[in-house]
C-alpha cells in the first residue's frame, strides 16, 4: 500500500467526527466520494477469483485476512470502459447495511470535508447509468466532486 | 421499573430464558392428563409450574407468582386424583402455558410482569374454575367419552415404572410425624455415620486387610440405612443399601476391595453428603412431609449433583462416575441374588447416557446434563476451529515447501491435521442437538391445527434423538410447520371423508429424523388424501410453468411443482393455507441449508415429503481441478473416477452432445469451460482430464485442464451481495491463499443441459 494510502487511513484514524467527511477516488478523470462512515479500510489491487455467471460489474472475490469479500468494478458499473490495474488501482473496502464489499477505483486521493450546504443535487442527466447513483455534487474549491449514493450504486439492480 | 440494576436485569432474563424452556419441554406432556398412569408426566408438569413460582416470588413478578399458583394448585389436586382428565382441563393447562409464555416475554423487555395485570386476573380466575370443577369430580374422563387426539404411548416412556414406585412406597399422608428436632438429630447422626464410613473407606483403599473396618463401616451404614429410611429420605435409604450390600459381599469374602470399589462407594457417600446438605438449608424435604419435593430423583438429577460438585476438582468426572455405577451393577449381577430393592435403587442412579441405549434414548426425553453457553460464544469458537483449519492448511501446503523432503515436518503436520480433525469434530458436535425440541413442538401444531380444522390427527414421532446442527434444526423449523400443516390441512380428509373411503376415522402422520450416509433424513409421511398429479398439471398449465402437456413427466416431477412460487391448488384459502405461499419458502429454507426435497404420494392413500439435508455443512473434503487460470473444487464425495480421454470414445448424439463411452456406459460429456465462462488450456478434450461424478440420479463426465489435488477446507458463502451463483455453491480458501470456487454438480448438470439446448 502506497504513502498516500497510509496517509489517508491516518486521516481516517485521527478524525472523530465522520460527519460530512467524505473519501474521494478517482475513476477516469472524475473525481467521487464516499461517506467515510461506510469506509472500513483501502487496500491495493490484489487477485481476485472470478465468478461466473454473474453481473458484468461484479469482478470477482478477495480473501481477506479468512474473510470472502465479493469485489465491484466501480467503472463497469458505472457503464465505462474497463481498463488494466495499475499500482495506484485500489479497493475501497465499505460496508454497508451488514454487507461488505471492495470497489475497484482507479486512484485513492484524500479525505475531504464537504458542507451540506455546498451539496447540489445530482443533475438529472442521461449520462450513461451514472446519475441515479449519486447522492448529489460536492462544491471544492477545485472543481467537483460527485457524491455516490451507496445504495443505489450497491443495491440497484436495474 | 427503571430502578433495576444490569445485575438483576441479567438475572432476570435468564429466568424468562429457563422458564421458556422449561414450559417447551414440558408441553409435550400436557396431553397425558387424559391418561391412566400418567403421574410422571403429572408431576412434571406440576413441578414446572412450582419451580416457575418459586422463581418468579423471587424476583418478585408476583402476578406470575400468583397465576402459577393456581396452575400448580390445579396439577395438584389433578396428581391427587390421579386419573384421566378431560379436554377441558388439557385445554386449560394448554392456555396457561400460552399465557405464561406471552407474561414471560413481557418480562424480557419491560423487566416487570404489571402491564399484565388484567389478563393475569382472567388466567387465575379461569384456573380458580377449574379446579373448583374438578373438584367436585366434574371433570372426570372416565365420565366423559374419549377424546379425540391420542398421543400413542409408546413414543413417550421417560421413565421405567419401578423407579418412581420405589420411592412413594414410604409415603404416608400426615405430617406431623417428624419433628423438626428430631430432623435434627437425624442430621447429626447421618453426618458423623457418613464421616465414618468415609475414613474407613479411604483407610481401606491404603489397606485392604482390614476386616474390623469392614464391619464398623457395615455397620455404619446399614445405621445410615435404617435412619433415613424412618426419616423418609428414600434416596439416602437406597444409595445406603447399595453401599452396604457391596460392604456385605466384601465382608463374607466374595468380593475383594480394590481402587474401584472404593471410588464407587466414596462417590455414593459424596451424593449422600450432598443431599444431606440439602436436607439442612431446607432444599430436600423428607417424603413423609412433603409428597412432591423428593419425586424422583430423575437419575440424571443424582448423577447431576455428583458432577456439578465434582466437576470444580476433576475433569473426567462423568466418566469416572458412569464407570462406576456400570460397576455397581455389574456386582450385584455377578452375585446372581435376587435383591428386588437394591437393583431398583441402582437403576435409579444409572446415568442417562450409561451402556443401556435404549435407556438412552427415553430417558433423554426427560433431561440431560446441559450446560448453559451463549451461543454466540460458541459461534465464535466455531468460527476460530475454522480458520484453524484453513491456516493449517495454508501451512502445510505452503508453496515455500515444494519441493523439499522434510520428514520431521511432515510426521508433525500429520499430528496437528490429526488434532484439528478431532477439534473439528467436537466443536461441531457441540452445536448438534437432538431434533426432539422441533419435534415436539410439532406435536403442539398439529394439534392446534387439527382440532381448528375438526379433523382427527394422530402424529407419531420417532427418531428424536437424532442430532443436528442448531442452525440447522432453526432453519428447517418453518418448512417443517408448513409441511405439517398442509399434511393435516390439505392432506388428512375429515372423519367423514375417511370414513367413506374406508380409512379410519383417525389420520395418522408420521414424523421421523434418521441419518442415511453422510446426510440428515426427515420424513413427513400423512395417509390423507395424496396429491393428485392431474390437478398439479393442471395449475401449472394454468400458470404458464410448462408448455407441454406434461405427460412426458414423472409423477414426482410433477410434485415437485408444487414448491413454484405461487402455487396453490387449494380452492379456498384457509387462515392456515392456501395462499401458495408455504411451499416455496419450505424449498429456499432447504437451499439455504444445500438441503433437497423429494415428495411422493398416491393418490387416495397419502404423501410423503422427505427433506435431506447433508451432515456436515461447514467443512468439505475436495478435490481440486483447474481450468485455465482458475481453480474449482469438487466435493470428493460425488467424484466416481478420473480418466484422460480417448478420442475415440466420445460420440455426438443426434442431437450435438457430447458423449463419452466408458466400459460401455455412455455418459454425457460437460465443458466446464463453457459453463463457467473460462478460457481453457486446451479445448481438445483429450488433452485434459475427464471426471466422472454422480449425483443421485445421474452419471455425468466433466471435463477440466488437470486434477491439483486433494484439499480439506471450510466452506464459506460468497455472501448475500453475490447471492446465488449458476453452478457454484460457495469457495474456500486453498492452501496458497487463494480462492477456489464449489462447483455445484447438481446446478452444472441443469445448466448444461439447458446449454445444450440453447446452443442448438
Amino acid at each position: 500500500m502506497n504513502q498516500e494510502n497510509l496517509q489517508i487511513e491516518n486521516e481516517l484514524l485521527e478524525e472523530d467526527t465522520m460527519n460530512e467527511r467524505y473519501l474521494s477516488f478517482n475513476i477516469k478523470d472524475e473525481k467521487y466520494s464516499v461517506e467515510i462512515r461506510y469506509v472500513t479500510e483501502i487496500i491495493g489491487i490484489q487477485k481476485i477469483a472470478p465468478i461466473p455467471n454473474t453481473s458484468h460489474y461484479i469482478e470477482g472475490i478477495i480473501n481477506l485476512r479468512g474473510n470472502i469479500i465479493p469485489v465491484v468494478n466501480v467503472r463497469a458499473r458505472f457503464g465505462l470502459d474497463v481498463i488494466e490495474y495499475d499500482d495506484r488501482t485500489c479497493i475501497v473496502v465499505v460496508g454497508y447495511d451488514s454487507n461488505v464489499i471492495g470497489l475497484i477505483v482507479d486512484s485513492v486521493s484524500e479525505v475531504l470535508i464537504i458542507k451540506d450546504a455546498n451539496i447540489d443535487n445530482a443533475p438529472q442527466t442521461n449520462k450513461g447509468a451514472k446519475s441515479k447513483f449519486l447522492n448529489g455534487v460536492g462544491k471544492l474549491d477545485n472543481g467537483v466532486s460527485l457524491i455516490l449514493n451507496l445504495e443505489s450504486f450497491l443495491m440497484d439492480k436495474s | 421499573m427503571s430502578n433495576i440494576d444490569n445485575e438483576t436485569k441479567k438475572m432476570l432474563l435468564e429466568f424468562v430464558s429457563e422458564s421458556l424452556d422449561s414450559l417447551d419441554t414440558n408441553e409435550a406432556y400436557i396431553d397425558s392428563l387424559a391418561e391412566e398412569d400418567n403421574i410422571e408426566e403429572v408431576n412434571t408438569i406440576f413441578r414446572a409450574f412450582h419451580t416457575i413460582k418459586g422463581l418468579s416470588g423471587f424476583f418478585e413478578m408476583m402476578i406470575i407468582n400468583k397465576v402459577t399458583h393456581e396452575a400448580e394448585t390445579l396439577l395438584d389436586i389433578v396428581r391427587k386424583q390421579n386419573r384421566p382428565q378431560d379436554e377441558n382441563v388439557i385445554n386449560l393447562v394448554y392456555k396457561s402455558f400460552d399465557f405464561l409464555r406471552d407474561i414471560l416475554s413481557v418480562v424480557s423487555s419491560e423487566f416487570s410482569d404489571l402491564s399484565m395485570e388484567s389478563e393475569a386476573e382472567l388466567m387465575k380466575s379461569e384456573l380458580k374454575e377449574m379446579i373448583v370443577s374438578i373438584e367436585s369430580g366434574g371433570n372426570d374422563l372416565a365420565q366423559k367419552p374419549a377424546t379425540d387426539i391420542e398421543i400413542p404411548k409408546d413414543d413417550f416412556k421417560p421413565i421405567e415404572k419401578e423407579d418412581f414406585n420405589s420411592s412413594q412406597e414410604s409415603v404416608v399422608e400426615t405430617d406431623s410425624l417428624i419433628t423438626d428436632e428430631m430432623s435434627v438429630q437425624y442430621l447429626t447422626s447421618a453426618t458423623e455415620l457418613v464421616e465414618i464410613i468415609e475414613n474407613s473407606l479411604l483407610n481401606l483403599e491404603e489397606d485392604p486387610n482390614q476386616p474390623d473396618l469392614v464391619v464398623e463401616a457395615f455397620g455404619s451404614v446399614h445405621s445410615l440405612k435404617g435412619n433415613s429410611g424412618f426419616m423418609g429420605f428414600s434416596e439416602i435409604e437406597a444409595l445406603s443399601s447399595d453401599i452396604e450390600n457391596i460392604l456385605d459381599s466384601v465382608k463374607t469374602g466374595d468380593l475383594e476391595i480394590d481402587e474401584n470399589i472404593i471410588t464407587i462407594l466414596l462417590s455414593n457417600i459424596e451424593v449422600i453428603k450432598n443431599r444431606l446438605g440439602s436436607i439442612a438449608d431446607g432444599t430436600l424435604k423428607s417424603s413423609i412431609e412433603e409428597q412432591s419435593e423428593i419425586v424422583p430423583p430423575e437419575p440424571e438429577a443424582l448423577t447431576k449433583e455428583v458432577i456439578n460438585h465434582e466437576s470444580d476438582k476433576q475433569v473426567n468426572t462423568e466418566n469416572e462416575i458412569k464407570i462406576e455405577l456400570d460397576r455397581i451393577e455389574n456386582t450385584e449381577v455377578t452375585k446372581n441374588e435376587e435383591k428386588p430393592k437394591p437393583v431398583n435403587s441402582t437403576k435409579k442412579i444409572q446415568p442417562s447416557d450409561g451402556k443401556d441405549k435404549a435407556k438412552d434414548e427415553k430417558s433423554k426425553l426427560f433431561k440431560r446434563q446441559d450446560l448453559r453457553v451463549e451461543t454466540t460464544k460458541i459461534d465464535k469458537l466455531f468460527d476460530l476451529v475454522g480458520e484453524l483449519i484453513t491456516i493449517e492448511s495454508m501451512i502445510t501446503k505452503s508453496p515455500d515447501l515444494e519441493g523439499l523432503d522434510l520428514p520431521q515436518f511432515n510426521k508433525s503436520a500429520n499430528i496437528l491435521n490429526k488434532i484439528t480433525r478431532e477439534l473439528q469434530e467436537i466443536s461441531m458436535s457441540i452445536r448438534m442437538t437432538p431434533i426432539e425440541g422441533l419435534f415436539n413442538k410439532m406435536k403442539r401444531l398439529v394439534r392446534d391445527v387439527s382440532v381448528k380444522q375438526h379433523k382427527k390427527v394422530n402424529l407419531s414421532i420417532s427418531g428424536q434423538e437424532t442430532e443436528m446442527d442448531k442452525n440447522v434444526i432453526d432453519e428447517i423449523s418453518d418448512p417443517l410447520v408448513h409441511i405439517l400443516r398442509n399434511a393435516c390441512d390439505h392432506g388428512v380428509e375429515t372423519p367423514e371423508v375417511r370414513k367413506e373411503a374406508g380409512k379410519d376415522e383417525q389420520g395418522k402422520i408420521n414424523l421421523s429424523a434418521k441419518y442415511e450416509g453422510n446426510e440428515i433424513l426427515i420424513i413427513i409421511e400423512d395417509d390423507g388424501k395424496g396429491i393428485d398429479r392431474d390437478i398439479i398439471l393442471n395449475k401449472a398449465i394454468e400458470k404458464g410453468l410448462i408448455d407441454t402437456d406434461g405427460s412426458e413427466l414423472t409423477d414426482q416431477e410433477v410434485f415437485m411443482m408444487i414448491f413454484e412460487p405461487g402455487f396453490s391448488t387449494a380452492q379456498t384459502v384457509t387462515d392456515i393455507s392456501g395462499r401458495g405461499v408455504g411451499m416455496d419458502v419450505v424449498k429456499k429454507n432447504l437451499e439455504k441449508l444445500q438441503g433437497t426435497i423429494d415428495v411422493y404420494s398416491k393418490l387416495g392413500l397419502g404423501s410423503t415429503f422427505i427433506l435431506r439435508i447433508p451432515l456436515t455443512l461447514a467443512i468439505m473434503e475436495a478435490m481440486l481441478i483447474s481450468i485455465g487460470e482458475a481453480v474449482f473444487a469438487l466435493p470428493i464425495l460425488a467424484l466416481r473416477e478420473s480418466f484422460i480421454c480417448d478420442m475415440e470414445n466420445i460420440n455426438k448424439t443426434m442431437d450435438g452432445l457430447e458423449v463419452v463411452n466408458i466400459r460401455n456406459e455412455i455418459m454425457p460429456v460437460i465443458r466446464l469451460h463453457e459453463l463457467l465462462n473460462i478460457e481453457p488450456k486446451s479445448h481438445n478434450l483429450d488433452e485434459g482430464i475427464m471426471i466422472i461424478i454422480e449425483t443421485r440420479e445421474k452419471k455425468v463426465c466433466l471435463f477440466a485442464d488437470s486434477i491439483l489435488g486433494q484439499q480439506q477446507a471450510v466452506i464459506k458463502t460468497l455472501g448475500d451481495f453475490i447471492g446465488k451463483v449458476a453452478g457454484i455453491t460457495g469457495c474456500m480458501v486453498l492452501g496458497d491463499g487463494s480462492i477456489g470456487l464449489i462447483l455445484d454438480i447438481e446446478s452444472l448438470i441443469k445448466l448444461s443441459e439447458n446449454y445444450e439446448l440453447i446452443s442448438q
